[in-house]
């Protein structure tokens, strides 16, 4: 039996641990990360990554076994259940959450504003290394949903069903590239518009929600419910660092490197999360609609 | 087309012609008769562009002995003196189209090889190589080191052309780039092991040094000079790497990478669709195996331009070619073998003929994309010689480094200036 100390637990984690069930089990087994079933459809991750999030509880590196990782304590489709601040997985891990420091998210500083202005500059910015970034990518998947999102955006289309239709399951990886473009524009969106009250982001958030509801069928469960937490506001860290930096602070400096941050997630996840933010910033605060051309000029 | 298809385009050619360049060994001159622009009041050396007040102590002394050396100062205070009232001039090698390793001074009077890559056209030339220990490119310059300096432009110098002129002669010159494949292939990583390169060296250029009919009790001198330098043909190589380097530079549109370098206060880049414009941010300090008597506290800033054989994708992106080199820069076998698999996730292609035998003969990781290095935060990592912060004292170990991750951010908004409209 390994067991291992919580450092923090997300807000989300805790209260759906602390809640009654009548099943929890574990869907996904990776080294480092696992994904924990609860009632119909909520998910909890238990990860080994200091990154986190209102539903991740992250354990202390010192006492994981990094070498072995998850994959040799947990199978999939192990039972999981909360008992006494601790999480029992199966039977070979137990997690002990009575420490853990809990986890609402990063905060904005109050009063904190940047002028207009500074925002369209910071979401060319943001453009140009997306951009620059994603012409990188080389797999034919790739192409083919860079092509697919320039197809969308070049229409205007970002927020229309059959463009989630058509990107929503689009590919390679565990979350696939398009799932987690719609999670960068998700993300985007909904902390303009319920951390922010930026009505347009709102309005956008919205018509986002109605055209993902049945596509969301067409993907596979973890990322569905990444797409579903990014819709209502429920961020990671390194995407609510990259948001704060981009609204709140008041030099940029930070700004690149909170986006390269996000950009490293997976093998090509990050680049399509960072893709989706930057067209949400771009649609909310770029001033001339020659922005998608320049985004497609460098992904297509 | 596409900014992305035109970067791909770019790429592709610039990493085709750096592995297609073909550098052969055709000269060997004084640096004042080669190096066109070359002024006798200039002193060229390692790294981006610097002046005398912010030099680091290695590349200091290095100048204190050329100019000893040039007879234009007669103590190292006068040398000091001169270079504080600025009365020398200061240039980068590379922007001379040259390479020369650690503190890389080069004055008029100093003897240069001169490689020219057939397939493109490029010259470029790389300084002699002293040895190890206390040299002047490490920053030394007693009288041991002046004087080797002295036999090497009266002997060595006369010696080495007549051979290589010979060699030209005979059949164009010497190719380096087999040297160099062969060289992976027997344990070298092209930059800090460099055993094996120089014996094939050394089997190519006895011929001719037999041919030359220099003087008997001379040809014994300059065989066993190189004999026991196994770091003697670095130099050659880097020059070598140079001109590949160049065949892919000045590419419009391309992010690969083609100078890396270091002059012991700073680092430096060039990106191929950028020209000759540098990206500089602080040198950091290797971290490596230290000679008794020294520990990292010693240790200079990172220096030198023989990052330019990592820039060619050789050298340390080929350690797992050379596990021995762990018993002179430090780490694990393990560890040279991961660093070569990293550096393929920041480089665009694998070369088609520097191979490795341990990785079932990959090509190494060519072509360093600035892109990728922004979006896996992996910078390139090198092996090096490490020189005491002091001037006068030299060498005092070897070891691993990273280029400062600043110089791809910076290289990066150049771009979007550039191109990004």
């Amino acid at each position: 039996m390994l067991r291992l100390r919580a450092k923090s637990i997300g807000s989300y984690a805790r209260s759906l641990l602390a809640e009654p069930r009548s099943f929890g089990r574990v869907e996904h087994v990776f080294t480092n990360t696992l994904y924990l079933r609860l009632g119909q459809d909520d998910m909890v991750v238990v990860t080994a990554y200091p990154s986190r999030s209102l539903f991740a509880v992250n354990v202390y590196a010192d006492d994981y076994p990094s070498r072995e990782g998850f994959t040799a304590y947990v199978r999939p489709m192990s039972s999981v259940r909360f008992d006494e601040e601790q999480l029992i997985i199966g039977e070979g891990l137990t997690v002990d959450v009575s420490s853990a420091e809990v986890y609402k998210g990063l905060g904005i500083q109050a009063g904190a504003k940047v002028p207009e202005e500074a925002l369209t500059r910071r979401a060319y910015l943001l453009l140009h290394l997306s951009g620059f970034l994603a012409s990188a990518l080389r797999s034919p998947s790739s192409r083919a949903v860079n092509a697919r999102i320039c197809e969308t955006i070049g229409k205007g289309r970002s927020f229309d069903e059959e463009a989630a239709r058509s990107l929503v399951g689009l590919g390679e990886g565990f979350t696939p590239s398009g799932d987690d473009f719609y999670v960068g524009l998700a993300s985007t969106l909904s902390f303009a518009c319920l951390k922010l009250r930026i009505y347009e982001a709102c309005e956008r958030l919205h018509r986002l929600r109605i055209a993902l509801e049945d596509p969301l069928s067409l993907t596979t469960w973890a990322s569905r419910v990444y797409i579903r937490y990014a819709l209502s506001g429920m961020l990671d860290e390194a995407m609510e660092r990259l948001l704060l930096n981009f609204y709140t602070e008041e030099s940029a400096d930070g700004l690149l490197d909170s986006a390269l941050g996000l950009a490293r997630r997976g093998h090509e996840s990050g680049v399509f999360l960072l893709t989706g933010a930057t067209v949400a910033l771009a649609e909310l605060h770029a001033l001339k609609e020659v922005w998608r051309e320049r985004l497609c000029n460098y992904i297509t | 087309m596409s900014l992305k298809e035109l970067v791909e385009e770019a790429n592709k050619k610039a990493v085709e012609n750096m592995m297609e360049a073909d550098p052969h060994l055709v000269d060997v001159k004084l640096a004042k008769d080669f190096i066109p622009g070359f002024k006798s009041d200039m002193i060229l050396h390692a790294g981006p562009p610097i002046t005398w007040e912010r030099m680091s102590g290695p590349l200091r002394g290095a100048v204190i002995g050329a100019l000893l050396y040039e007879g234009l100062a007669d103590t190292p205070e006068q040398a000091e003196k001169m270079a504080t009232r600025g009365e020398v001039v200061f240039k980068p090698n590379h922007e001379f189209g040259g390479a020369c390793p650690m503190a890389g001074v080069v004055t008029p009077n100093m003897p240069i090889y001169v490689v020219h890559d057939k397939r493109f056209g490029n010259y470029s030339y790389s300084n002699f190589n002293e040895g190890i220990g206390k040299v002047l490119r490490y920053g030394a310059y007693d009288h041991e080191v002046l004087s080797r300096l002295r036999w090497m432009l009266e002997e060595l110098y006369p010696a080495m052309q007549a051979a290589v002129r010979e060699a030209v002669r005979d059949r164009g010159g010497i190719a380096i780039k087999p040297l160099i494949a062969q060289g992976l292939h027997m344990g070298d990583d092209g930059h800090n092991r460099y055993i094996a390169i120089t014996r094939l060296f050394l089997t190519e250029i006895a011929p001719y040094l037999v041919q030359a009919d220099i003087p008997r009790d001379a040809f014994v001198r300059v065989y066993n000079f190189i004999k026991n330098n196994n770091f003697f043909t670095l130099n050659v190589g880097m020059a070598a790497a140079k001109v590949m380097t160049l065949a892919a530079h000045n590419i419009k549109y391309s992010t690969i990478v083609t100078v890396m370098t270091r002059n012991g206060t700073d680092s430096g880049i060039w990106v191929s669709g950028l020209g000759d414009r540098w990206f500089t941010a602080p040198a950091p300090v290797p971290r490596g195996v230290y000679f008794p008597g020294f520990t990292h506290e010693d240790a200079n800033p990172d220096i030198g331009d023989s990052s330019i054989t990592e820039t060619a994708g050789f050298g340390g992106f080929a350690m797992a070619a050379a596990p021995a080199i762990v018993s002179w820069v430090g780490g694990s076998v393990e560890f040279a073998i991961e660093n070569t698999k990293r550096m393929y996730q920041i480089t665009y292609a694998k070369h088609k003929y520097f191979t490795i035998p341990y990785l079932n003969f990959e090509g190494t990781p060519t072509g360093i994309d600035i892109r990728y290095v922004l979006k896996t935060g992996i910078t390139p990592t090198i092996n090096t010689g490490i020189a005491h912060k002091k001037p006068g004292i030299g060498q005092i170990g070897a070891g691993i480094v990273s280029f400062p991750f600043e110089l791809f951010k910076e290289a990066f908004k150049a771009f979007v200036e550039a191109y990004g409209a």
